[in-house]
C-alpha cells in the first residue's frame, strides 16, 4: 500500500508541480518586482529569455502563484495569457485578449478599421471603472510573434507600454537568444529592452544532485506545512476567478499521509542510493547532456514509473542502465536491426557507395548494381527479382534512412537521386547487433571487395 | 506474446490508475511488429480509469478533422443521422481545441493515441508541440502517445519518454504463423468437401489430410522462412504468402505422390514455387499458378539461375506485340537516351574518320551512363539511329512516323519538353525502359544492344 502511495506522490510531484522552481533567485526577484510595480500602475516591458526546457513557464508560474496570495494584486491587475503556439496570427491573439478581458459583449456588433483602433477600445473600456485595472499579458513563445505581419501586436502593446495611456506590463518569455533581433526597427525602439537571461549553469553539479535528492526523497510533516504555507494560501475565490490552466490541479501534497516509519526508511533508502559511487557518475553523465531540471524529472518519472509491490525500492543497477539507454541507445539502431537482411544489404551497398563517392548522391540503379556484384557470388542472397529489392529499397525511404534530394516525380523513381540520412557506423552498428546474419553479408560490409 | 506484454507493462507503469500522466510519450519499432496491438492491450487494460481515442493522423487532412475527432470522442458524441452527422463542436483553430479540451471533466484521465504520427510534420507546425505540452495548457491529467515507424528525432519535438517496440525474431514469426494452423487447416477440408471431385476421391483426400499434423505444417514454416525471412520481414505480407505457398507444399501429399512425413521430397518439389514467390514479395500477384506454369515450363530449357532472374522481363517482352519498326524504334530511342550525342558518330557511322591512337588512360569510374537515367533526344537524332541500325532501306513514311506517336501512348517514350510542336522538330524526347528489357527486345530481332552502349565499350 505504502509503496503505492509514494509513487504516485512522487509521480505527482514530478509531473503536477509546475510551480516549484530551483536557484535563480536574482532572475526570479527581477520578475517578481516586474509584476509588483505593474500592480501599481507602472507600464513596463521585459522578455525572459533561456533555452528550451530550462523552467521559464515553470519560473513565472512560481511567481505568479505566489502573487496570488496577495489579495490587492488578484483585485487589481488582470493576467492575460498568449501563446505563440496557439494563437498563430494577431487576429486570433486579440480575439483571445478580449475574452480574456469578459469584453466580448462590448465588442459585438462592433467594426475597427485598425488593429491598434481595436486595442485602444479594449484599454478604454478598462477605465471606464473608478481604479483602472492593470493589465499584465504573459506572451509565449514570443518569438512566434515576431514572425506575424508587420508585427502588430507587439507594436501596439509596445506601444501602449511605453507611453503610459493605460498601465499594461508585457512580459514576453521565449527560447530564441537573439530575439531581439527578430523585432522590426520601430517596434525595437519601443521596448524597454528589458532582458532577463536564464542560462543554466553548467557547473554546478552539486546543486543538481541535491534537487536529485530532494526529488526522490518523502517530505517530513514539517516540509509539508511549509510548502502548504508558502503555496497554497490563496482565497479560494482566486480559483475561480483566474482561469490559469496550473491552478487547475495544483499539487498538494496535504492529500498524501505516510506513517513517519515509512517516511524515514524510504528516506534513507534514498541517502544511501545517492551515496553510492555508480549512480553519481552516471547521474553526472546525464548532466553533462542536459543540465536542465526537465530531463532529470523525466528520467526520475520513469524510474519511479517501474515502482510496485514485488519492487519497492529504486535500484541503482536498474537507475543506471535507464541513463545509459537514454544517453548511449540510438533508437536509429534499434530501427536497424528490424530490417530484412535484404534491406540490410542494401544499406551495406549505400554505404560502400558512400565511402567510395564521398557522400554523393545515388539512385536505385547505381546501388543495385553494387548489390548485385555482391549477390551474384553470395550463396544466400541470389534469386531476390529487381522490383523485390526495388520494394526494399522503398522501404528504406519510407522508413528514412535515406531520402531523395530535388523534386520528386520528374524522373522516374529508379533514376531518383537519393542521400544517406544515417551515419555510416549507425549501419556498422546495426550490423554487429543483427541476430542471425549471413557471414557473407559481414564480411562485405567490412570491406567493399568481395 | 511476451514482448507486447512487457511494453503494455511498461505503458500501465506510466500511465497508472489515478496517478499524473506524463505529458507525451513515443512509441515506436518496425513495421508490423504490434505497435497498435501493445495499445490495444494497454487501452483495454486501462479502460476503467482513462478515457481515449485513436486518431490516424494519416486520415486527418486538416488540423478541424484532427481536433472534432477527438472532441466527439471525449464528449461520447457520436455522428449520425440524428444529428446530421455535425460534430460535437466546430472547431477551427488550436485555441477552440484547447478550449473545449479544458471544458472536460478535471477529475478523470485522459489519452489521445496517434497513429502514423509522422504524418503530423506535414500538418501545422504548432501541433506536434502543442499536443506534446497538453497539460499544461489544458491543466487535465491529458496525455498523447504517440505511434509511428521513424526515430524521434525526426519529428523534432522536445524530449519526451520513448518506448521502443521490440521485432519479431525467427521464432516468434514461427509461433505467430503456426497459431493459424488450426484455420488453415479446416479451410483445407472444407475446400476438398466443396471441389466437385469422385466421392472416393475426396474420401482419400480427407485422409490425407489427416496425416497432415502440426508438425507438417511446422516444417512448412521452416521451409518457408528459410527462403522468405532474408528479404521481407513484415508479417502481414508473410502471412499472405505463407497461405498463398501453402498449397503447392501439400497438394502432393493429397494427390498420394509424397507421405507426408517425407520431409526432404517435399521440400525439393515446394522450392521451384517459393522461388518464384519470392519475386512477388509486395506485388500481391493474385494468382501465383499463372505465373508458377510460365516458369516451369521455361525452366526445363535453361537453367541458369541468372536466367530466372531476368524472367518475368524476358516473359513480358517477348509478349510485348509491336510491329517490327517499332521495335527498332525503341532500341534506337534507348540508345539516344544512354549515349551521348557526341559519341554517334563513332558508334554509327563505317567510316566515322580515323580514331587517333590516345594512350587512353583506362576507366577507372565505375559509374555508368544507363545508371543515371534518359537522357533527351530529338526526332531528328532517334531518326538518324534507327535507320543507322535498321540494314534495310525504309522510307520514311506517315506509317513509321506514327509509330513514335504509339510508343508515347505505351508509356515507352515520354515527351520532356515541346509536346505541341512536334512537326517542327523542337520536340524532346526519353526514353522509359530499362537496359535488361530492350537487350531482351534485341534478342527477339536479332540485335545486340551492347555493342552500341559506350558504358561497355
Amino acid at each position: 500500500m505504502e509503496i503505492g502511495k509514494t509513487r504516485k506522490f512522487l509521480k505527482s510531484r514530478l509531473q503536477q508541480d509546475t510551480t516549484t522552481f530551483y536557484g535563480f533567485e536574482n532572475e526570479r526577484e527581477h520578475i517578481k518586482n516586474l509584476f509588483l510595480r505593474a500592480k501599481d500602475g507602472e507600464s513596463n516591458s521585459a522578455l525572459l529569455i533561456g533555452p528550451k526546457k530550462c523552467g521559464k513557464t515553470t519560473l513565472v508560474n512560481s511567481v505568479l502563484l505566489e502573487m496570488l496570495q496577495d489579495k490587492k494584486f488578484v483585485e487589481k491587475t488582470l493576467l492575460i495569457l498568449l501563446n505563440g503556439l496557439i494563437h498563430t496570427d494577431d487576429r486570433l491573439a486579440l480575439k483571445s485578449t478580449t475574452i480574456q478581458m469578459n469584453l466580448e459583449k462590448e465588442v459585438e456588433g462592433k467594426t475597427f478599421s485598425s488593429f491598434s483602433e481595436n486595442l485602444t477600445f479594449l484599454l478604454s473600456c478598462l477605465k471606464s471603472g473608478k481604479d483602472t485595472q492593470r493589465l499584465i499579458f504573459i506572451i509565449e513563445e514570443f518569438d512566434l510573434f515576431c514572425a506575424h505581419h508587420n508585427q502588430t501586436l507587439l507594436y501596439n502593446l509596445f506601444d501602449v507600454a511605453q507611453s503610459a495611456q493605460t498601465p499594461i506590463c508585457v512580459l514576453g518569455i521565449t527560447h530564441r537568444l537573439d530575439v531581439i533581433e527578430l523585432l522590426e526597427k520601430r517596434v525595437k525602439s519601443r521596448f524597454s529592452h528589458r532582458q532577463i537571461f536564464l542560462l543554466p549553469n553548467s557547473d554546478d553539479f552539486e546543486t543538481y544532485f541535491k534537487i536529485f535528492k530532494e526529488l526522490l526523497k518523502l517530505p517530513t510533516t514539517q516540509e509539508n506545512n511549509e510548502y502548504i504555507k508558502n503555496n497554497l494560501s490563496i482565497p479560494k475565490n482566486v480559483f475561480r476567478e483566474i482561469k490559469l490552466p496550473f491552478l487547475r490541479r495544483l499539487f498538494n501534497p496535504s492529500e498524501y499521509m505516510f506513517s513517519k516509519k515509512h517516511i524515514t526508511d524510504w528516506n534513507k533508502a534514498i541517502d544511501q542510493l545517492a551515496k553510492k559511487e555508480k549512480v553519481i557518475s552516471t547521474l553526472e553523465n546525464l548532466f553533462n547532456t542536459s543540465v536542465t531540471i526537465a530531463t532529470l524529472k523525466l528520467f526520475l518519472f520513469q524510474v519511479v514509473s517501474n515502482l510496485n509491490e514485488t519492487h519497492q525500492k529504486i535500484e541503482d543497477n536498474e537507475m543506471v542502465k535507464l541513463i545509459e539507454n537514454l544517453l548511449f541507445e540510438d533508437n536509429k539502431v534499434k530501427l536497424l536491426t528490424g530490417l530484412s537482411v535484404l534491406e540490410l544489404c542494401i544499406l551495406i551497398a549505400i554505404k560502400h557507395h558512400c565511402e567510395i563517392y564521398d557522400n554523393d548522391p545515388f539512385n536505385f540503379e547505381i546501388i543495385l548494381t553494387r548489390y548485385n556484384k555482391f549477390a551474384l557470388k553470395s550463396s544466400t542472397m541470389q534469386n531476390i527479382d529487381r522490383e523485390v529489392i526495388l520494394k526494399a529499397f522503398e522501404n528504406l525511404k519510407y522508413q528514412e534512412f535515406i531520402g531523395s534530394i530535388g523534386i520528386e516525380g520528374k524522373i522516374q523513381k529508379e533514376y531518383q537521386m537519393h542521400k544517406l540520412l544515417i551515419f555510416p557506423d549507425q549501419i556498422e552498428k546495426a550490423i554487429q547487433r543483427y541476430q542471425n546474419l549471413p557471414t557473407e553479408v559481414d564480411h562485405w560490409s567490412k570491406s567493399s571487395i568481395f | 506474446m511476451n514482448k507486447i506484454n512487457k511494453v503494455v507493462d511498461k505503458l500501465i507503469n506510466l500511465y497508472g490508475n489515478n496517478e499524473p500522466f506524463p505529458n507525451c510519450c513515443y512509441l515506436y519499432g518496425q513495421k508490423s511488429v504490434g505497435k497498435s496491438m501493445c495499445i490495444e492491450n494497454f487501452l483495454e487494460n486501462a479502460s476503467n480509469y482513462i478515457e481515449s481515442v485513436i486518431i490516424y493522423a494519416n486520415e486527418c487532412y486538416s488540423n478541424k478533422i484532427l481536433f472534432e475527432n477527438i472532441i466527439n470522442k471525449f464528449n461520447n458524441h457520436e455522428l449520425n443521422e440524428a444529428n446530421q452527422f455535425e460534430s460535437f463542436a466546430k472547431i477551427d483553430t488550436m485555441e477552440d481545441f484547447l478550449n473545449q479540451i479544458s471544458m472536460l471533466d478535471v477529475s478523470k484521465s485522459y489519452i489521445i493515441v496517434i497513429e502514423k504520427a509522422e504524418k503530423l510534420r506535414d500538418m501545422d507546425i504548432n501541433i506536434i508541440a502543442t499536443f506534446s505540452k497538453l497539460q499544461e495548457f489544458t491543466g487535465l491529467n491529458i496525455s498523447c502517445i504517440l505511434v509511428s515507424h521513424i526515430a524521434y528525432e525526426k519529428m523534432s519535438g522536445d524530449e519526451i519518454i520513448e518506448i521502443h517496440v521490440p521485432d519479431y525474431s525467427k521464432n516468434d514469426i514461427t509461433d505467430i504463423l503456426l497459431n493459424r494452423y488450426e484455420e488453415v487447416h479446416e479451410e483445407i477440408i472444407k475446400n476438398i468437401k466443396k471441389s466437385n471431385m469422385k466421392n472416393e476421391e475426396i474420401d482419400k483426400q480427407l485422409e490425407a489430410v489427416t496425416t497432415m499434423n502440426e508438425e507438417f505444417y511446422k516444417n512448412y514454416l521452416s521451409v518457408f522462412l528459410n527462403v522468405f525471412y532474408k528479404a521481407c520481414r513484415d508479417l502481414k505480407e508473410l502471412s499472405f504468402l505463407c497461405d498463398k505457398c501453402y498449397p503447392s507444399y501439400y497438394n502432393p501429399v493429397l494427390t498420394g505422390e509424397i507421405k507426408s512425413t517425407d520431409v526432404t521430397n517435399l521440400w525439393r518439389n515446394v522450392t521451384k514455387t517459393l522461388k518464384m514467390a519470392l519475386n512477388t514479395i509486395y506485388m500481391r500477384v493474385g494468382n501465383l499458378s499463372a505465373i508458377e506454369l510460365k516458369s516451369t515450363e521455361e525452366n526445363d530449357e535453361n537453367t541458369f539461375e541468372i536466367h530466372q532472374r531476368t524472367n518475368t522481363i524476358k516473359t513480358f517482352a517477348q509478349m510485348l506485340e509491336l510491329p517490327f519498326y517499332a521495335k527498332y524504334l525503341l532500341i534506337a530511342s534507348f540508345l539516344a537516351s544512354h549515349n551521348d550525342a557526341k559519341s554517334d558518330k563513332k558508334l554509327f557511322m563505317k567510316n566515322h574518320g580515323k580514331e587517333r591512337k590516345r594512350k587512353q588512360p583506362p576507366k577507372v569510374s565505375e559509374k555508368m551512363n544507363v545508371q543515371f537515367g534518359p537522357k533527351s533526344f530529338t526526332i531528328d537524332r532517334l531518326l538518324a539511329i534507327f535507320y543507322a541500325i535498321l540494314d534495310e532501306k525504309v522510307g520514311l513514311t506517315c506509317n513509321l512516323l506514327s509509330q513514335i506517336s504509339t510508343l508515347v501512348d505505351l508509356n515507352f517514350l515520354t515527351f520532356v519538353s515541346g509536346e505541341s510542336n512536334l512537326m517542327e522538330g523542337t520536340a524532346r524526347l526519353q526514353s522509359t525502359l530499362g537496359l535488361d528489357f530492350v537487350i531482351n527486345i534485341g534478342k527477339i530481332v536479332g540485335f545486340n544492344v551492347k555493342q552500341y552502349l559506350t558504358d561497355f565499350h
